[in-house]
């Protein structure tokens, strides 16, 4: 029945994102857009221990690691918002049917659209600019999208949670992501932060741990699960589960409680 | 249900249908119920009404034809089934979102003043043929001057 419920969600999500007959091109061009920035910034701002060339792979390993959690989580976080307010929450709680399965598989399709995103940023960059790994390393390099986009599914759930049954949270999530993006490492390396910070980091932000993953994949260190960055990969992938059961429970309790938000953030 | 503005209608029904608890005493549900108030917002606007429900009836996996036909004699449901959600009035819209809290087939409706943003024509159709429509024992909220014909019951 998901499977189902997932081919028919993506039969009409191609309609729904990209309505024009343009849309697959602009994507297309601000993929190429967003190479050329990078190239270019690389050009200009080179750190002293990067040449030109070793930065523009820096940034771009770095957009290709983060682009679809952040993706999922924001796409995630809206689409229970909408959910909310088009009245089909309801709907599902009163026919006690399952709103983490239908937010599961329309995010499963924001997943297959965030790999088609990052298949076209590594095409892009081989024809156009230069690939900073071997072609050899991308099936990995996939398979590792997969593995992060449980974890990310279930943080996306819970904040959601938060954003649909309390109406509030939007905003302030907007610019957490912004600070767990600017100390993932994923501009810069986390190295020039103060040694406290740079001890801080893992605790405080799974991605720096997941970009670090996989810049150890594309460099060809390899995959090994006993390293301290899965650890606590696995780690955050528990909290993140129980953060879901806890802020649902409470967030469907409070909404039962309270009835709907008055208002929602946006 | 009738009553004036602020009676406690829609608390009632929400409290009926599970979305708000009880403070005390007891409510016993029984069967699955479907929902219905209206909102203006839709879940996808590019996708047609159509399409819509298709997405939604996958979610519940029932097959609701059977009632298809009879809705579509409703004014404007068929031009809702072909119309992008974005382009829909709110009385289409208010259709659709009728015709959603049926797609679980569920045995009783809980429908929050559901003739508000229908025609006269829609509101008679409806109450007439009611088990057509439905096949479900339903409970309306509505205001006083607004029940159609076919009502002959009023619960509170």
């Amino acid at each position: 029945m998901i499977f189902i419920l997932i081919k028919t969600i993506l039969k009409f999500f191609i309609k729904e994102e990209y309505p024009r007959w343009y849309g697959g091109f602009l994507e297309v061009l601000s993929t190429l857009l967003m190479l050329a920035t990078f190239w270019f910034t690389s050009k200009a701002y080179a750190p002293a221990n990067l040449d030109q060339q070793g930065y523009f792979a820096y940034l771009l390993i770095g957009e290709l690691c983060l682009h679809l959690p952040f993706s999922i989580l924001f796409q995630g976080i809206r689409l229970m918002k909408r959910l909310g307010l088009s009245g089909v929450v309801d709907q599902l709680l009163v026919a006690q049917n399952s709103l983490f399965r239908l937010v599961f598989c329309f995010l499963s399709i924001y997943f297959v659209k965030g790999i088609i995103r990052l298949f076209l940023l590594i095409l892009s960059a081989g024809l156009f600019f230069e690939l900073p790994f071997p072609i050899a390393m991308t099936p990995k390099f996939f398979f590792l999208q997969v593995i992060v986009f449980f974890p990310i599914f279930f943080l996306s759930f819970s904040v959601g949670s938060i954003v649909l049954f309390w109406g509030r949270g939007e905003n302030i999530w907007g610019q957490i992501s912004s600070w767990l993006s600017f100390l993932s490492g994923a501009y810069f390396p986390i190295l020039i932060f103060p040694v406290w910070i740079q001890s801080l980091l893992p605790v405080i932000n799974p991605f720096a741990l997941y970009l670090e993953i996989c810049r150890r994949l594309l460099r060809q260190d390899g995959l090994s699960l006993f390293t301290y960055e899965w650890i606590g990969i696995f780690c955050w992938f528990f909290f993140f589960i129980l953060a879901t059961v806890v802020t649902f429970r409470f967030g469907l309790s409070a909404y039962r409680k309270r009835g709907p938000p008055n208002s929602y953030s946006f | 249900m009738t009553g004036p503005n602020g009676a406690g209608k829609t608390t009632l029904l929400r409290l009926l249908a599970g979305l708000l608890e009880i403070d005390s005493g007891e409510l016993t549900r029984q069967g699955r119920c479907g929902w219905f108030a209206f909102r203006s917002l839709s879940l996808m606007d590019r996708l047609s009404g159509m399409e819509h429900i298709k997405v939604l009836s996958s979610v519940y996996g029932e097959s609701h034809e059977q009632y298809l036909s009879h809705w579509k004699q409703l004014e404007g449901f068929q031009e809702m089934l072909e119309t992008d959600l974005g382009h829909c009035s709110q009385g289409m819209k208010a259709l659709l979102g009728l015709y959603s809290s049926i797609l679980s087939l569920p045995e009783t409706l809980l429908w929050d003043e559901p003739f508000s943003a229908l025609s006269p024509f829609n509101q008679n159709l409806l109450s007439l043929n009611w088990c057509d429509f439905t096949g479900a024992r339903t409970l309306i909220t509505t205001h006083h001057g607004q029940i159609p014909e076919g009502f002959t019951e009023v619960a509170l």
